[in-house]
């Protein structure tokens, strides 16, 4: 005999994966069937015994087909078109071998704190820090640096923190919370400068809705009237 | 060298050379060194407090020539007192804050020219001059804790809402207990150092401490 012929059916397709690799296998569809061809005659591999075989059938080189212990042929080998079976079944990548899916991003949350802490910053307007500075002492602007953004906005560094309309901010590792807020959990604190990899002198200024943003620290202006007074946004 | 270049290098290098002998500057010279003077009133005012006086020419002028000459008699020592007293002349316009403020754009650095007559002797009539300008115009002498100012100049400082905030700046720059605890300062120095002596300058909130 030439070779080992089985069939099988359609819908059990994925079973041949098991002998995808060995050479010379042709397979051919007919209906709802699979016939398989180009097996040595004499294999006893187990993974081709357990495959879900309809048929099994020996042919020779005449293309008759024999059932395995007939000495009469059963059949003949219809036409069919046989492709080999490595073209005929792709490789797919499996999906457990892909990377998880990170989960959802953490919302960072502030709540009010009875801890206490000294005053850094203020949050302000052009138009209230100008008139700070119009009169303020030389002794507490020395001590202040600023930076204004498009908005109008300023927000003024230094201690003590100037008297002027705004919001004030704490300082903890160079994250400026909103004065009687802290993280929820505080711990939270603890991983921040890690995780936003900010360099040193770069300050994140935390909002008491979560919101933040970093402002980096060659932005900031020492403080004196004449810089205040020349700070203009358009 | 010129006045004009004398205000200019004292202004932007800070440093001077004079020339070594003493000569009536040229009127054109002196023009020059007005619109100078003029220039650096305008980029000086940004960085003083509230609204300044308005400029003085006159005491501006007056200032600059006062210092050059000055830097002359401490170097050309062979000059005597009659050189002394015919070219170190007093201001002879209207004392205003105007011409505090005018003055002081040169005057500012003379503390510097006191530490360079340090050298000469107490009785030295070049000291002694210098010492009589300087209680006259206590703005610019804030920085000489020796200078007792004149008390009607230092209430026409302190009637300026300008002036006044500068002045207070300039005595507790130089840690002046003396000047700070003066009646007319003292409630300012506190305003402005309000509840961060401590931090600000704490050898002052002791200093209270011992004389209150």
């Amino acid at each position: 005999m030439k070779e080992m012929i089985i069939v099988i059916a359609l819908a059990d397709l994925t079973t041949l994966g098991t002998i995808r690799t060995w050479p010379g296998l042709l397979v051919a569809v007919t209906g709802d069937e699979i016939w398989v061809r180009g097996i040595p005659p004499d294999t006893t591999d187990i993974q081709l015994r357990k495959l879900p075989a309809k048929h099994t059938f020996l042919a020779d080189t005449q293309e008759r087909l024999f059932l395995p212990g007939k000495q009469t042929p059963h059949d003949m080998l219809k036409k069919m078109s046989w492709e080999a079976i490595a073209s005929f079944m792709t490789v797919e990548l499996p999906v457990s071998a892909m990377p998880a899916r990170s989960g959802e991003g953490y919302a960072v949350r502030l709540a009010p704190t009875t801890a206490t802490a000294e005053p850094f910053a203020v949050l302000t307007t052009l138009e209230h820090w100008k008139a700070y500075a119009d009169t303020a002492p030389l002794i507490r602007l020395q001590r202040l640096s600023f930076a204004v953004c498009e908005t109008g906005e300023v927000l003024v560094i230094g201690t003590p923190v100037p008297s002027m309309p705004g919001k004030v901010f704490t300082l903890r590792d160079n994250i400026l919370l909103p004065a009687g807020y802290d993280f929820d959990p505080p711990v939270i604190g603890q991983l921040i400068p890690t995780w936003s990899g900010t360099e040193s002198d770069t300050l994140l200024l935390f909002r008491v809705d979560g919101q933040w943003e970093k402002i980096p620290g060659n932005v900031f202006v020492r403080a004196s009237r004449s810089a205040i007074r020349l700070t203009n946004t358009f | 060298m010129r006045l004009t270049e004398f205000i200019s290098s004292l202004i932007n290098e800070g440093k001077v050379t004079v020339a070594p002998a003493i000569n009536s500057f040229d009127p054109e010279d002196l023009r020059l060194a007005n619109v100078h003077l003029k220039q650096h009133y305008d980029d000086d005012s940004t960085d003083m407090p509230g609204q300044v006086p308005p400029f003085d020419p006159e005491a501006a002028l007056w200032a600059a020539c006062y210092l050059y000459r000055a830097v002359q008699f401490i170097q050309l020592r062979q000059l005597g007192e009659d050189d002394i007293k015919a070219h170190l002349l007093p201001f002879t316009g209207v004392p205003s804050p105007s011409a505090i403020y005018a003055a002081d754009l040169t005057l500012r650095y003379m503390p510097g020219l006191f530490d360079l007559a340090k050298g000469l002797a107490p009785g030295d009539p070049l000291v002694k001059e210098l010492e009589i300008m300087a209680a006259h115009w206590p703005f610019s002498m804030a920085a000489i804790p020796s200078i007792v100012p004149e008390e009607l100049f230092l209430l026409m400082i302190m009637q300026h809402p300008s002036l006044k905030i500068a002045y207070i700046d300039r005595i507790i720059q130089a840690k002046d207990f003396r000047k700070c605890r003066h009646p007319e300062c003292l409630p300012l120095v506190k305003e402005a150092l309000g509840s961060y002596a401590a931090i600000l300058w704490p050898e002052f909130e002791i200093d209270l401490t011992v004389h209150t």
